[in-house]
């Protein structure tokens, strides 16, 4: 295929951007230092495929640090611990607590002494949906 | 080797992943325009027919029984779905997405595996991870892993993991024997018909049959499949999905359109997202064809359908330029006096951006020069739509009112939990 050139001084002409544009004078001397941005994702996200965000709203669990109205970063693919917080269904509902042992049973524990621990027990239908490895607190 | 995975009533799973009142409850989902129910969870389909009926006629009936209805929510659907397809890539060297809920995983070079342990693995892992239930088959061939999928959700005992090829000869046999020859993959109903005229009516039956009948009766499509069900591999993965030949952006009205004004602003949209679509796999089209139709099903009221078709003199991927095109086409077909129901926006003689051009010998400008301007726009366009949501910005064409009274019905839509920060799952704390 032929194509054919005209000059045309009307039309931007895009450059591939070099790292400092100034042709005369010395370069940067940051220029050999650039790396990559930093990305709140990969700081909070271990694992994209596995984690939802929820909200709060409620009280119990502010001595951990949780707000209302806060976002929690959920992490599904990780195994709950023994102090983890944790976002579990209880009687189906969602709810959030800390999960704790005692004498090996398991409980979830609030956060506040106004809010009463959940022992978990054989009838009761409670299933550890995610847990939590995060709080999103904005103040604006 | 080969696996297909893929999700237990797909739609339905993935609104109760937010929902955790609904375990164990009927749930289902309507198709566009809340219209038909497409998807039902198990609890739902001990009601008997219910797949692909009419919502009206079933309404009464499904809420009787504390059934959860849902507007398609494609949003969260097509989110859990494609963390679905991530997660289960982990598990094979190549995977081929085969639709939103399936995936066929190949198992090449892994040797001396318990593969019916392995496929448990998997199961296990959708299910913590992501809260939807799948189903695993494994086989030797694509068709027997489908086929093994298919024993696996039929048969209870299985538990929706079945690695057909860690069975004997005759255990693999018995189970081919208890499934319908229409539930063997690319069997469809004609063929099935024909098959059943001969006397097969079981996988194990057509198994059984010699290849070179079939080919000879059915082509070499069907004389495959029994090589496959023979487990002699025929068919590898699809890893490259092709571009699109056309690209077709079809959907019925809420409420019927009268109106010139109101058709153009739904034809205008429809292109839209037609371009939308054309630029996303970097592609143009030269043709363009644009249709509306009134209510088939209403045999008391004036029908009339028609299409105009038109053929750019360039190819082009730029929504306004096609809009223009398109109104004209409309131009051709249009009359008044009667309630249309749908229209259609069809672009096709589809062709890569990047191939070179034949300029408009007449045209006011040069068309590379247009196209350079044009292809900014519609970068920026589509950057905006991709953050701020579909059709934040758009033509004036495509109507201006958030909410025109034609659009989609989705009363009974579910928040979109994953994709939009205003809908996220609330947790209450108590």
């Amino acid at each position: 295929m032929l194509t054919i050139f005209t000059p045309n001084g009307d039309v931007p002409l895009p450059l591939p951007l070099v790292g400092n544009p100034v042709a005369a004078g010395f370069p940067s001397p940051a220029d050999d230092y650039i790396e990559d941005k930093l990305d709140l994702n990969e700081h909070l996200v271990a694992h994209p495929n596995a984690t939802f965000y929820v909200r709060v709203s409620g009280e119990s669990m502010t001595q951990a640090g949780i707000q209302d109205g806060d976002t929690l970063v959920v992490d599904r693919s990780l195994d709950a611990n023994a102090n983890d917080i944790v976002i579990a269904t209880v009687n189906a509902e969602f709810t959030v607590k800390r999960l704790v042992y005692r004498r090996g049973k398991p409980w979830l524990q609030a956060s506040n002494p106004a809010y009463p621990d959940i022992q978990i027990t054989e009838d009761m239908e409670a299933i550890i949906w995610g847990v939590v490895t995060s709080a999103i607190h904005q103040f604006r | 080797m080969f696996a297909l995975v893929d999700g237990n009533s797909f739609y339905a799973s993935c609104e109760q992943v937010f929902r955790p009142d609904l375990i164990g409850k009927p749930i289902v989902v309507l198709s566009n325009n809340d219209g038909c129910i497409v998807a039902a969870n198990q609890q739902a389909k001990v009601f008997g027919k219910i797949m692909y009926q009419p919502y009206f006629k079933l309404e009464k009936m499904l809420k009787q029984k504390g059934t959860a209805v849902f507007s398609s929510n494609y949003e969260l659907y097509g989110d859990l779905s494609h963390r679905m397809h991530n997660l289960l890539a982990r598990y094979a060297v190549e995977q081929e997405i085969y639709s939103i809920d399936e995936s066929f995983l190949d198992f090449s070079g892994m040797r001396y595996f318990d593969f019916q342990d392995y496929g448990l693995q998997i199961k296990n892992t959708v299910q913590k991870q992501l809260g939807l239930p799948v189903a695993v088959g494994i086989g030797i061939t694509k068709t027997l892993a489908k086929a093994a999928n298919n024993r696996a959700k039929k048969l209870a005992h299985l538990d929706n993991v079945l690695a057909i090829s860690d069975l004997s000869e005759a255990e693999q046999n018995q189970l081919l024997a208890g499934m319908p020859v229409n539930d063997v993959w690319g069997v469809g109903s004609r063929w099935t018909k024909q098959l059943n005229a001969l006397g097969i009516t079981s996988a194990l039956q057509l198994k059984q049959t010699s290849s070179t009948l079939i080919r000879k009766r059915f082509g070499v499509a069907l004389e495959r499949t029994v090589h496959e069900l023979n487990g002699i591999p025929c068919q590898s993965l699809e890893l490259i999905a092709p571009d699109k030949k056309e690209i077709v952006s079809s959907r019925s009205f809420s409420k019927m359109i009268t109106d010139k004004h109101s058709m153009q602003q739904a034809v205008a949209r429809y292109i839209a997202r037609a371009a939308e679509k054309l630029r996303k796999q970097k592609s143009c089209c030269q043709q363009l064809s644009v249709g509306i139709t009134t209510n088939a099903f209403k045999k008391d009221v004036p029908q009339y359908h028609n299409w105009a078709n038109t053929r750019l003199i360039t190819p082009s991927h730029d929504t306004g330029h096609l809009i223009n095109q398109g109104k004209q086409c409309l131009e051709r077909i249009w009359k008044e006096g009667f309630e249309y129901k749908k229209a259609f926006v069809m672009l096709s003689d589809i062709s890569s951006a990047k191939d070179s051009v034949q300029h408009d010998l007449f045209a006011h400008e040069r068309n590379d020069l247009r196209t350079q301007k044009t292809d900014a726009i519609m970068n920026v366009m589509d950057a905006i739509n991709i953050r701020m949501g579909k059709g934040a910005c758009r033509l004036a064409s495509e109507g201006l009112s958030e909410q025109t009274n034609w659009q989609m019905k989705r009363h009974k839509h579910s928040p979109r939990y994953t994709t939009q920060w205003r809908e996220l799952p609330v947790v209450y704390l108590k």
